[in-house]
């Protein structure tokens, strides 16, 4: 339970990187699954799950009024029920981890909504910041702005706490109670995964005409590969090199 | 109304709204947005030049009003209204609305800036680079693993930092003036040329990570990078369908319990 709390703590605290305060994006999930992996023993899968789910959610951002769901949260939370099933119940890595992420997408979601509630809650403070600093000058102000944090941590805690705690004892008696086709389908949804990560960074990117760009590239490490079958690096580099060289001849952009 | 005594701002002061510009989104609220936050990292310099009591609410006072622009560029508005204010203050103009005004100017142009360059490319294209060398690392090797997340904060905060930091010092230094240089800047042109980095890293990931991962359709390793660019373009089409990551997500779940089901592999 002790480790739970802990847990909770940190990655409440982390959360506040999302969009309060910093933004230096170590709550992002490709860092927050390297510190939840090294804290649970296992930093290389905790980093690969960060990995996996940081291309899922690569473009989302709250910007200006527009809250999204927090999918740094669904990273966080995802990253230490996988490691939980994977090395305290034995089950296995890649339908431990379809199975935490289908369980966190949820919670992502619900950090969003209270996230929007917040801000509503926010306007109360500024309209007595006001007050504040009328009665005590700039630290008011400091007051008032810094209250601000105190929900952010309280509702990212309490929804770790909730997906840590009757979360880990649901995904475990899930595994341990599945058929084995379900098993198989989880097991070839992780193997295929990455197809839905590309084809998010390809919509990012496709406004600009760049799919002439990733076909040029995926065609010519297709074609290097088939005049030097099993070279893949040598036929990476060789196309990395294709790439410098038309960012050198085109100047301008 | 003079305002007396007047002092020049230090580079402490400034270096202490550095520090307070991080928590410029701490009260993000939905009717005057980051107006605390931009109260709260200015507060130095009010400090500073502002000892009457009355000089001092009236500067917390227009501070306050609505504010909204990208949380790194507006480091670039602290540091050009810090140098506005102390102008005003010097000149003995407790009401400094060039601030004001500037500071209304400046925020939606900056917000767009901040929103192409950081928002929309620079933090994908990153966080790709570090995404890629996770996949495709050596697990054996746990720190070339460990490099991914290294990489991505690394570069992302020399990017972010230096602009916070430095847009601070260069705001305050030039003033007003710093309109003319941000003129030169085209966000449009640095999208374009991270767009197409971030393109070649997709074009070498697709077909590179069967091949790693050894993935065989009919004992054809060519015919699995088939098979991946196919299913890129299937989930790229629901995409564009306007179908979310989350639905995608749940619905492949789905197709392949449904598949196990049905004795399909």
């Amino acid at each position: 339970m002790d480790h739970i709390i802990w847990l909770s703590v940190l990655g409440a605290v982390r959360a506040l990187d999302y969009a309060m305060v910093g933004q230096f994006m170590v709550s992002q999930p490709l860092v927050i699954g390297g510190i939840f992996g090294a804290l649970l023993g296992d930093l290389p899968n905790g980093i690969l799950i960060g990995a996996l789910i940081q291309l899922l959610w690569i473009s989302i951002m709250p910007v200006g009024a527009y809250v999204p769901p927090d999918y740094t949260v669904t990273g966080g939370v995802t990253v230490i029920l996988t490691l939980t099933l994977v090395r305290q119940y034995g089950f296995h890595f890649g339908t431990s981890m379809i199975l935490a992420l289908g369980m966190s997408i949820p919670a992502g979601i619900l950090s969003g909504k209270l996230d929007i509630a917040a801000r509503h809650f926010n306007v109360r403070l500024d309209q007595r910041a006001e007050s504040l600093a009328g009665k005590y000058g700039l630290t008011g102000i400091a007051w008032a702005n810094l209250a601000g944090l105190g929900p952010a941590f309280l509702r990212n805690f309490l929804i770790y706490l909730l997906w840590l705690g009757p979360g880990v004892w649901l995904a475990v008696k899930l595994s341990g109670s599945m058929p084995p086709q379900v098993v198989k389908g989880l097991g070839l949804v992780f193997w295929i995964l990455p197809a839905l990560a590309f084809a998010v960074v390809l919509e990012i990117i496709a406004k600009d005409r760049a799919h002439w760009w990733i076909a040029a590239v995926f065609f010519s490490v297709g074609l290097l590969l088939l005049i030097w079958p099993g070279e893949i690096i040598l036929a990476l580099a060789a196309a990395l090199a294709g790439a410098t060289a038309v960012v050198c001849w085109r100047r301008k952009w | 109304m003079v305002n007396t005594p007047v002092f020049r701002l230090t580079k402490w002061t400034l270096t202490a709204v550095v520090w307070r510009s991080f928590f410029l989104q701490a009260c993000w609220n939905f009717q005057r947005m980051q107006n605390l936050g931009f109260c709260f990292a200015i507060s130095p310099v009010i400090k500073a030049l502002h000892r009457a009591p009355r000089a001092r609410q009236k500067a917390i006072a227009r501070h306050l009003e609505f504010f909204n622009t990208h949380p790194y560029c507006a480091s670039i508005i602290l540091g050009v209204v810090a140098k506005l204010e102390e102008q005003a203050a010097q000149a003995g103009d407790d009401e400094a609305r060039e601030a004001v005004r500037v500071k209304i100017g400046m925020m939606g142009p900056l917000a767009a800036l901040g929103d192409v360059v950081y928002w929309a490319m620079l933090r994908p294209a990153l966080a790709l680079v570090g995404v890629s060398l996770v996949l495709f690392g050596d697990y054996d090797q746990v720190w070339l693993v460990v490099l991914g997340p290294i990489c991505f904060v690394g570069l992302y905060s020399i990017a972010h930092l230096g602009l916070r930091i430095g847009g601070i010092f260069l705001g305050y230094k030039r003033g007003v003036e710093i309109v003319k240089e941000l003129h030169r800047f085209s966000p449009q042109q640095i999208a374009r040329c991270l767009s197409f980095f971030m393109a070649v890293m997709l074009g070498m990931a697709i077909p590179a990570y069967p091949l790693l991962k050894g993935w065989r359709v009919l004992d054809s390793r060519m015919l699995g990078v088939v098979l991946m660019a196919l299913l890129v373009g299937l989930m790229y089409f629901g995409l564009r369908r306007r179908i979310s990551v989350a639905w995608l997500f749940y619905g492949l779940v789905g197709l392949a319990i449904l598949a196990a089901y049905a004795g399909l592999f």
